[in-house]
């Protein structure tokens, strides 16, 4: 066993590292750290409130206090039993990855094409996703909802989209119609028109198709913007309320955020500790989604930049 | 933010006006034949509630009331859409634009008018519905929230009344008698200025009157006011409030605001102040929990409640409503449906899970009713009351009242110029 003092002395030769020299405090880093502290006390505050608000009794919300006197860990179980609330996980989760998956595999597509291959009215189209990221959801929301219900050949439909439900109350009309949002497309194209055109040239030399160009050289370099869409794909998805909303009736297609709002079904008589018990548990696969995708998500954002 | 969801607001206002637009041109679906026998009945009935949350507790009432009505119609099947409020029009609307409209939809007071003049509602007269027997079976005070055009297009079930509560203990230290609390203005004015506590530098630290009420929201306190102050909102779908005591009312609010309560202030719950004794006086709901999972009795035994009453005595009331969708296919049965769901029972049950109580004629002898003092004393009031409501454009103009009051209460604009322009925005 080495003793202390021999494990520091010297060795000649050796490169000694020198001690760090110490940053001067200086008013500027106080101030810094204080509007940082409070910077992050307010992004956590809801956090919290929402944390130890799951512990309270009803009094103990409407009078206000930081600590509940009992820490009632039954409000866990009471929110969770109040509703098929596994269900409802299973349903969001569902929802998530099949959005994902197809946002993953059409916007990246989509992107690739708007910013490296040259196509016609490839400006316009452009142009195009643009002025759709301004369009609020609720804008498209009867059409979206006429189209679903019109899908020939699904939920009784005739050829000619009649007679049925289409993919109202279904998996299709849940994920599909917001698998493939303008935001994606154009996250997509502004990463890979970041990347040198060279490398498409070069591979075009040897003879590789244009896919092949998209799938095996482009597409692995913008790994970390792949993770940055599938990240707020997931939140978007997860997160989704109005539309499972407007085509669902049923547990068996509804996902939490629905079932969270059982607890404020009345706005006169919230139930803040079942709510904010659930809405804790409903957020912590994204927390631990953003802690684990921190690295890349950073990255992706960082790179997202506006290269036209 | 603010600015996407200004233009997600507008964005659903435009989608749902133009689809209302499309209803009033389309006609009703073809009545099922009204001799049918029940036992031999067949059909689905699509069930639009935000009455039942869509809790295991909430399921099992609603289908408790399929059940008893699967008794008369074994063959009928019923899919319910349990809905929220906040997200009813939306419902609403989309249901018709697809052509796939609700058999039986279940809305609130002031919603009637709106949609039974874009023909979306059935008028009940067709089901043998009037006036009387409204009056006879229902609560007669809701009566008028349920008729357009003197006719009725809707039932109702569960009544959501509003009283002010105040707190005993707060009246005897401050030396008023809470065996005759104040009702007028001026009174319910000296009277919260007596009880309002304030720090050495003048800032309010207890309000004496609790709106119970955000920024953005007081609309409902000024339509119970100005109806104590004798003026209901609409009379026969006309402006009422554009005169002499709606001014005086608007000005009597704004001059309770920031000086026995600071605007918009609430408790971290939103609910009433009054219940936790963090406000000796204000407005209430209409039921109150006393058990040890609510505010306890010591609390409820602190509390006393009386109604406004500056030239009238009034009640505000707000509720649960159900009509028959005008295009449903299978109107006979939907009726029936929304009779079994007006049983005293099945009413019992949904006003328990809404904290309302029962919209009947007999209120008063229910177990919800008699299980709290405040939910006895709207019951026993409810020939008293008011609503909110009864322009055809409500649902659109509300929202025009929630900015505009709060402008006046804020010294922004003027009252009479406020109220003036809200009026010629009702229709």
């Amino acid at each position: 066993m080495t003793s202390p003092s021999t494990a520091v002395q010297a060795i000649p030769g050796a490169i000694v590292p020198t001690r760090r020299r110490k940053k001067r405090v200086t008013i500027g880093r106080v101030a810094l750290y204080l509007v940082l502290t409070v910077g992050a006390f307010l992004m956590i505050a809801p956090f919290l409130w929402m944390i130890l608000t799951a512990f309270k009794s009803e009094l103990e919300v409407a009078r206000f206090t930081w600590l509940p006197a009992v820490w009632r860990w039954d409000n866990f179980v009471g929110a969770m039993q109040t509703a098929p609330f596994l269900q409802y996980f299973r349903n969001s989760l569902v929802i998530a990855v099949g959005e994902t998956a197809v946002t993953l595999a059409i916007c990246t597509m989509a992107g690739y094409v708007l910013s490296s291959i040259p196509i016609r009215g490839g400006k316009f189209l452009l142009n195009y996703f643009i002025t759709l990221l301004m369009v609020p959801f609720q804008i498209i929301l009867v059409p979206l909802f006429l189209i679903v219900k019109s899908v020939p050949l699904f939920g009784g439909n005739d050829i000619f989209g009649q007679g049925g439900t289409g993919w109202l109350n279904s998996w299709w009309g849940l994920i599909v119609p917001l698998a493939a949002a303008p935001i994606f497309t154009f996250l997509a194209r502004q990463f890979y028109v970041s990347l040198p055109s060279e490398l498409a040239d070069a591979a075009r030399m040897d003879g590789v198709g244009e896919f092949g160009i998209f799938w095996r050289i482009m597409t692995p370099l913008v790994k970390p913007a792949l993770i940055t869409i599938a990240v707020f794909q997931i939140e978007a998805a997860w997160n989704g309320f109005l539309w499972p909303l407007m085509i669902t009736t049923t547990d068996d297609l509804r996902p939490l955020q629905l079932g969270l709002a059982i607890f404020s079904q009345n706005p006169a008589s919230i139930q803040w500790p079942y709510l904010m018990a659930g809405t804790a548990l409903a957020t912590l696969p994204m927390v631990l989604l953003f802690v684990f995708a921190q690295k890349q998500f950073v990255e992706g954002m960082a790179n997202v930049g506006l290269k036209g | 933010m603010k600015r996407s969801t200004t233009l997600g607001v507008v964005g659903t206002a435009l989608a749902v006006a133009v689809v209302l637009s499309a209803c009033t041109s389309t006609g009703g679906a073809k009545e099922g034949a009204k001799s049918v026998d029940p036992a031999k009945a067949t059909g689905t009935i699509r069930v639009l509630t935000p009455a039942y949350p869509a809790s295991n507790e909430g399921k099992a009432a609603f289908q408790a009331v399929v059940d008893g009505f699967n008794k008369t119609y074994p063959h009928v099947k019923v899919e319910p859409d349990f809905a929220t409020y906040a997200t009813l029009n939306e419902k609403i609307s989309t249901s018709i634009a697809s052509g796939a409209g609700y058999d039986v939809l279940v809305t609130g007071v002031g919603w009637v008018q709106p949609f039974a003049a874009k023909n979306v509602f059935e008028d009940l007269g067709n089901h043998g519905v009037t006036k009387k027997t409204l009056g006879e079976k229902s609560t007669p005070a809701l009566i008028p929230a349920s008729t357009y055009k003197d006719k009725i297009y809707a039932w109702p079930l569960t009544a959501d009344a509003r009283a002010i509560g105040f707190r005993k203990s707060a009246f005897i230290k401050a030396g008023l008698d809470p065996k005759n609390p104040p009702t007028t203005f001026k009174g319910i004015k000296a009277a919260a200025e007596k009880l309002t506590e304030r720090d050495a530098a003048g800032n309010i630290t207890r309000p004496g009157f609790d709106f119970n009420t955000s920024p953005g929201n007081y609309r409902q306190a000024f339509v119970q006011l100005l109806a104590a102050d004798g003026k209901d909102l609409y009379v026969n779908g006309k402006q009422n409030f554009d005169n002499k005591q709606g001014v005086e009312t608007l000005n009597w609010m704004k001059s309770m605001i920031n000086h026995v309560q600071p605007f918009g202030q609430q408790n971290a719950a939103l609910k009433p102040m009054t219940y936790t004794n963090d406000a000796p006086m204000g407005f209430v709901g209409g039921s109150i929990d006393c058990s040890e999972a609510g505010v306890g009795q010591a609390n409820c035994d602190d509390l006393g409640f009386f109604l406004l009453n500056n030239t009238r005595e009034v009640e505000m009331v707000g509720g649960n409503l159900a009509s028959v969708g005008a295009n449903s296919k299978n109107k006979d049965l939907a009726w029936a449906f929304i009779k079994s769901m007006s049983s005293d029972a099945a009413l019992e049950a949904m006003a328990k899970l809404n904290n309302q109580i029962p919209a009947t004629a007999n209120a008063a002898d229910s177990a919800i009713v008699k299980s709290n003092a405040l939910s006895k004393f709207v019951a026993k009031n409810l020939g008293r009351a008011i609503y909110e409501g009864g322009a055809t454009n409500w649902l659109e103009v509300r929202t025009d009242f929630n900015s505009s009051v709060d402008d006046v209460l804020l010294g922004k604009r003027d009252a009479a110029e406020v109220l003036g322009e809200l009026a010629t925005k009702s229709r």
